[in-house]
């Protein structure tokens, strides 16, 4: 009895200890290559297209890895980064994104990936030099009725300013008053 | 002198000169009296107030230094409920501004005879509560020193612009409106008060009670600046509160996106002015011994105000949940789990149960229709009010915009002390006030008085007089 408790017991075991081992990735994770394709060059709110292409170290493509596009910031004195996009790479290890820049000057463009339990992370960036001085948002056309336009806040404003001042101008009559009824008053009056 | 039947009645007499002789009223002798005493007479009681006052506001000042040091992460807000205490404030104070516009101008314009011993109070508050209510984005502010930008950057499309320009130009005119009709009563302060004030007080009544003799010239004047900003404060006060309203209705959130909120607000603004008015009349009532003009029939007549303002928010209640709930769109459903069930029903609930139901059945039962009746229904609606702003704000924000959990949010001791700070800032500017002015409008109270007696028949008016005016004989 004692025999076969023990045989199963170690049996349990062995397929445990298998199947732990199993799971257990074999090897180190790879090195992949990342390489950023994009004009260095482009108009303000034009579209750029940035392709990537992720490989493993035997240059074979890498699928279905996902890569993230981002640039950093500088926001009222706050630093930080804004994500511009996420893609997963397709079966020739390509993700191809479409940014469309929304500031002049220099924009350095990074890619990422983070790696996973077979390959290693991997970054590669590169600068975009944006220039042009065009208004990107539009507004959105309302309802536009002739002669109502901005000149109606001022007006109001101008109207109640204005009857204060007939107030005021009132109280200097009413200090005015004493000084010719009662010439001999001393303060204000 | 004018003639009642038989009877000389009492020339008004504003002057307050000791160079002219007419006749003083025992009833305008009792008037002044009692109006002026608070002036020259403090107690050790006032002392202690005022101590307890500064007390609070030294602490909520230091809590705002540890706020503007560290930061906004010191309180409750974070980035998806941005606004908070603060704002709930700053829509509260603006609110109780209301009272002065409603029972000044309104009850001015309507010749509303028995507002006159209530009128300076209510100004009052308006002014003192429109300047305390706009601290209150500036303190919301994590970064003060950008108000500047206001100015700077400033675009004509935005509601916090036209806010800026409705609550200067509003404080403005209730400035000037709370000014005008003390002009008289500074003058009595100055003839009154010569020998019993300190220097500066007597320099300051000199000052600023302008010279008023009632001249007719002067008398023309004052009028004329009364009647003119009684009608233009009215629609000033009312797109003050609609703009406010406009800060959270032009904003994408699901609870705020009602047409309905610019009156909705400003009814709101009208009501807690009542309240507030109310709580303040009954306070000075008693300290001020100011029995014999503040009656019962004061209190009455504001009660009927404010159970006509608990219909018209019930209505408005009910207006907008029964459409919104009926279509359910969209985010009405998170709204409304969290307003009724979730976690702002007590605070939706104690608001239209505390603060419109039950104050709206002791304004209708005769038997709870009285002082305490109306004050304590008064308390309730300014509690229910207070807590109707809380959960507008709040639950507009806490509504997710995107797939994340709902946020939640809790004041901390910084918000509940400068809370607190604002409060008692608010009562220490009013009470300083009763120290420096008259409380009740002496000069219209007089007039209203005689005017009264006019309107009497003769019997009953010379029965009147010879109680005011013992020295008067028929």
């Amino acid at each position: 009895m004692k025999r076969k408790l023990f045989t199963w017991a170690s049996v349990i075991l062995a397929v445990t200890l298998f199947s732990i081992l199993w799971a257990i990735p074999v090897g180190a994770a790879n090195p992949v290559t990342l390489k950023m394709q994009a004009p260095s060059s482009a108009g303000l709110g034009s579209t750029v297209t940035v392709t990537t292409e992720l490989r493993d170290s035997q240059g074979a493509p890498v699928m279905g890895a996902k890569v993230i596009l981002w640039t950093p910031v500088n926001f009222l004195g706050t630093a930080g980064s804004i994500l511009l996009g996420e893609l997963v790479t397709d079966s020739d290890g390509k993700a191809v994104f479409s940014y469309e820049p929304r500031k002049e000057g220099t924009i350095p463009l990074n890619v990422y990936f983070a790696g996973n339990e077979l390959y290693d992370p991997a970054q590669e960036s590169m600068e975009l030099t944006v220039s042009g001085s065009i208004q990107l948002y539009q507004e959105v056309v309302g309802v536009h009725v002739p002669g109502l336009g901005v000149w109606v806040l001022p007006t109001i404003l101008g109207i109640i300013w204005f009857t204060y001042f007939t107030v005021i101008v009132r109280l200097s009559l009413i200090a005015r008053a004493t000084s010719q009824d009662f010439p001999n008053e001393k303060g204000l009056a | 002198m004018e003639k009642i039947g038989s009877i000389e009645k009492p020339r008004l007499n504003i002057e307050g000169s000791a160079s002219v002789t007419q006749p003083e009223t025992s009833f305008r002798s009792r008037l002044e009296r009692t109006a002026l005493a608070p002036l020259t007479k403090t107690g050790k009681g006032y002392y202690l107030l005022v101590a307890t006052l500064l007390v609070i506001i030294a602490w909520g000042i230091f809590a705002y230094s540890t706020q503007f040091r560290q930061g906004l992460i010191v309180t409750g807000m974070r980035d998806h409920i941005q606004w908070g205490l603060y704002i709930t404030l700053f829509v509260f104070f603006i609110g109780i501004s209301h009272a002065g516009t409603l029972i000044s101008a309104i009850l001015r314009t309507t010749k509303a005879g028995w507002r006159t011993p209530v009128t300076r109070m209510a100004e009052f508050i308006t002014v003192v509560a429109l300047m305390t209510g706009a601290l209150f984005p500036l303190i919301d502010l994590g970064r003060p020193d950008r108000i500047p930008n206001i100015f700077l950057f400033g675009r004509y499309q935005s509601p916090v612009l036209w806010d800026f320009l409705a609550i200067t130009t509003y404080l403005t005119g209730s400035l000037i409106y709370l000014y005008l009709p003390l002009i008289p009563d500074l003058a009595l302060c100055r003839e009154r008060l010569a020998s019993n004030v300190s220097p500066w007080r007597r320099w300051f009544y000199q000052v600023f009670s302008l010279g008023w003799r009632n001249t007719p010239t002067q008398r023309r004047q004052l009028e004329g600046g009364i009647r003119t900003l009684m009608v233009l404060i009215i629609p000033v006060a009312v797109s003050v509160h609609t703009v406010v309203s406009w800060i959270f209705g032009m904003t994408l959130r699901e609870p705020w996106n009602n047409p309905m909120f610019g009156a909705y607000f400003v009814a709101g603004a009208i009501f807690s002015g009542l309240a507030s008015i109310i709580i303040l009349m009954v306070i000075l009532r008693k300290v001020m011994h100011l029995e014999e003009y503040i009656t019962s029939k004061h209190f009455v007549n504001l009660g009927y105000l404010l159970g006509l303002f608990t219909a018209i928010m019930a209505y408005f209640n009910l207006s907008e949940y029964i459409t919104t709930g009926y279509k359910m769109a969209g985010e009405s459903v998170f709204h409304f789990q969290q307003l009724f069930v979730g976690p702002l029903a007590p605070f939706y609930w104690f608001y239209a149960i505390g603060g419109i139901l039950i104050p709206g059945l002791l304004i209708l039962m005769p038997w709870t229709r009285n002082i305490k009746g109306i004050v304590v229904a008064s308390i309730l609606v300014l509690a229910g009010m207070w807590v109707e702003r809380y959960f507008i704000v709040v639950s507009g924000l806490r509504i997710p915009l995107m797939p994340y959990e709902p946020a939640s949010y809790a004041p901390t001791w910084v918000e509940w002390s400068i809370m607190a700070a604002g409060l008692a800032g608010f009562s220490l500017v009013i009470t300083l006030f009763i120290k420096l002015f008259p409380v009740i409008a002496t000069w219209e109270v007089a007039e209203h008085h005689d005017e009264e007696l006019l309107k009497m028949p003769r019997h009953e008016a010379e029965t009147q007089v010879e109680a005011f005016i013992p020295e008067v004989n028929t």
